[in-house]
């Protein structure tokens, strides 16, 4: 039971795990389709360096580079937040949780959607009329600037460290069984790519980016869950009879499976899930790009509709590989394999497949194309996103004081791109045969349990003050990386111990507890005037991020 | 516009205006991230607890009561989602630019 679930949170939140196992074999499909495959990818790589190249005319000002300029309408954030959202993992892992497991598939899915109405609830409005490009803006706030801001930035780039990894790996994994090229030239032509869109365009160029990538996943989709519902009648009954029929579990897909299975594991990955969302740098970030707070909370609400609409997309695309995949011998790795692992390139692989078997080698070009796009556009957004924490809030407020100029800021953010964009290549390099399925989990836990209870708290609890904020996110973050070290994912996996010391696999049960925890003992305790000063504040804060008033203009109207 | 100072922050959080504004913004506020916390522990708890529940055919088709309610929980998000910026676009918007208007900032 607790190994099924292992290999589920593995394959559902980094692409790179299942793949991993997948690579040495590459698919006779993909092999075929891969001309094809590789001249779709290219017209999508032209447009977005044609989109870099015009967004190069209008990334001036930091305004430009960290928020486009406030100047993206609300569908578009839309359209680019449910890009930054819908990662490979999203797209391929959750199909093939659906494809392998059936109805905890689903759940997954829901588990990605119900962080949208938090973000949208406590966080949108607020962030937004209180920063002005990253969430270290908003917890310096009213708090000491150089400790908050040093320390909302570590938990930042934890977060974005992680995740990008996984995704960098996971897109090295993809790109090989895809395209059939080494693991090494897809690292660095990811890297490449991404690098290039933030330095030359910015937040500008990485939306456009995000957007297109968007709309191409969901035409993509969409395309693949009609043809699913299409070639059984559009009777859903129809496409669950002829997955049950063929799938090795029979009636079980349809039923809760071993997800969710205990009540403590089912809470603990329940909150990461739902809080986790809201702690996410890149997401939080793309509040900033529209005009004001309506915008963000547009924004949300139609990113929302987009991502739940792709949720229901993916049962129909997981149902439908189960059924027309599974009795093809031409997609297994051979006629004795399992009708589940043994699909060629691995599970992950049922959407892409699937997209073969309804449209033959274009379709399959196109589906691999869109999540080589996918990959892209979600490591442009980590990579902009870690870039603005180094040189926004570590350089420009914290080791210069806020006394740089614009055009230093920007160098050094460029510069930070850069080195950040050659650093998650090496590591990409370094993983490439590690099991690294904790590193999105760990992501979620860390932004869970440390940004997102420093954030929130700091927005609506006039007595946090400095001191309460950086020990309870620093007990939050702490315990979340250590717990995660001693959970199976790594003590067992990548440490070869025999059994884990800690007995769950998500620590958010206990780590996001133990952040409010000390951020409200420890602010409770803080009797300094500083604190003084910090609860005093707060009028001001509360004022500003209700109705906006005092937000700088120079933020809001660079075009 | 220069930022907010704090003497003229007071007066604005004691308008009454800006009080009637943040009371019933959080009210939806609070009240809708509780209803979704509600919803989703109740059916991740449904899910550790009630699993022959789950499996029950449904409405003569093949799909048992877990898939609908899986499916009404997507639906349940949007519609949160779409409840709180329908009220917070008509009524906190009206509320702020009355209130804004008031203090003539």
């Amino acid at each position: 039971m607790s190994a099924a679930r292992t290999s589920l949170l593995a394959a559902a939140l980094a692409p790179a795990a299942g793949l991993a196992r997948a690579a040495d074999g590459t698919s006779p499909h993909a092999a075929g389709n891969s001309a094809i495959a590789i001249g779709m990818f290219l017209a999508f790589v032209a447009a977005s360096l044609v989109i870099t190249w015009r967004s190069s005319h209008r990334t001036k000002s930091a305004a430009d580079f960290y928020a486009a300029g406030g100047g993206i309408k609300p569908l578009q954030n839309g359209f680019a937040i449910a890009g930054d959202f819908l990662s490979a993992a999203a797209f391929l892992g959750i199909t093939a949780l659906v494809y392998s497991t059936g109805f905890d598939g689903m759940l997954y899915s829901i588990g990605f959607l119900v962080g949208w109405p938090i973000v949208l609830f406590l966080i949108s409005e607020r962030l937004r009329n209180l920063g002005l490009y990253t969430f270290s803006d908003v917890t310096s706030f009213r708090l000491d600037r150089t400790q908050v801001r040093v320390f909302s930035a570590i938990g930042s780039l934890t977060v974005v460290a992680f995740y990008l990894i996984a995704q960098m790996v996971g897109a090295g994994k993809v790109v090989q069984l895809l395209f059939g090229v080494d693991y090494t030239v897809a690292v660095l032509v990811v890297g490449v790519l991404t690098v290039l869109y933030v330095t030359v365009g910015g937040m500008q160029a990485t939306t456009w980016v995000q957007i297109t990538k968007a709309g191409l996943l969901l035409t993509g989709g969409t395309l693949l869950g009609f043809s699913v519902l299409w070639k059984f009648g559009f009777s859903v009954d129809a496409l669950l009879a002829a997955a049950v029929q063929v799938h090795p579990k029979g009636a079980a897909i349809l039923q809760p499976g071993g997800l969710f299975s205990d009540p403590v594991s089912a809470i603990s990955l329940g909150l990461a899930l739902m809080f986790g969302t809201a702690g996410l740098p890149h997401i939080l970030m793309r509040f900033y790009t529209v005009r004001d707070a309506q915008g963000a909370r547009k924004s949300v609400f139609y990113a929302g509709c987009f991502v739940a609409y792709f949720c229901l997309l993916i049962p129909l695309i997981g149902f439908g590989a189960i059924a027309l995949l599974m009795n093809d011998p031409s997609y297994f790795t051979g006629a004795t394999a399992s009708k589940v692992t043994g699909l060629i390139g691995g599970p992950n692989m049922a959407a892409i497949h699937l997209a073969g078997a309804m449209g033959g080698p274009l379709f399959f070009g196109f589906i691999a194309a869109v999540a080589f796009a996918t990959i892209l556009a979600v490591v442009a957004g980590l990579t902009l996103a870690a870039a603005s924490a180094v040189s926004h809030d570590l350089y420009a407020q914290v080791i210069a004081r806020g006394r740089t100029s614009e055009r230093t800021e920007l160098a050094v953010s460029k510069f930070a791109a850069v080195a950040i964009g050659i650093v998650s290549a090496l590591l990409a390099m370094l993983f490439e045969n590690q099991n690294i399925a904790f590193m999105v989990g760990l992501a979620l836990a860390v932004a869970a349990s440390c940004n997102f209870p420093v954030l929130v708290t700091s927005l609506y609890w006039r007595g946090m003050t400095t001191r309460g904020a950086l020990a309870g996110g620093g007990l939050g973050l702490a315990s979340s990386v250590v717990l995660v070290g001693l959970s199976k994912t790594v003590w067992v996996a990548v440490f070869h111990f025999k059994a884990a010391i800690f007995p769950y696999e998500n620590p958010a049960i206990v780590s996001m507890p133990l952040a409010f925890l000390g951020i409200w003992l420890f602010s409770v305790l803080d009797s300094s005037p500083r604190a003084a000063a910090e609860r005093n504040a707060f009028d001001a804060q509360l004022v500003r991020a209700e109705t906006g008033l005092g937000r700088p203009a120079a933020a809001v109207a660079a075009h | 516009m220069e930022s907010l100072t704090e003497t003229t922050a007071r007066l604005v959080v004691r308008n009454p205006r800006f009080i009637a504004l943040v009371r019933r913004r959080a009210r939806v506020r609070w009240g809708l991230t509780a209803l979704t916390i509600l919803a989703f522990f109740g059916f991740v708890l449904m899910i550790v607890f009630a699993r022959p529940l789950l499996a029950t055919k449904v409405g003569g088709g093949l799909a048992p009561l877990g898939i609908y309610l899986a499916t009404g929980m997507l639906l349940f998000v949007v519609l949160v989602t779409g409840v709180y910026v329908q009220r917070a676009a008509s009524l906190f918007g009206r509320m702020n630019d009355e209130l804004v208007e008031e203090i003539g900032l």
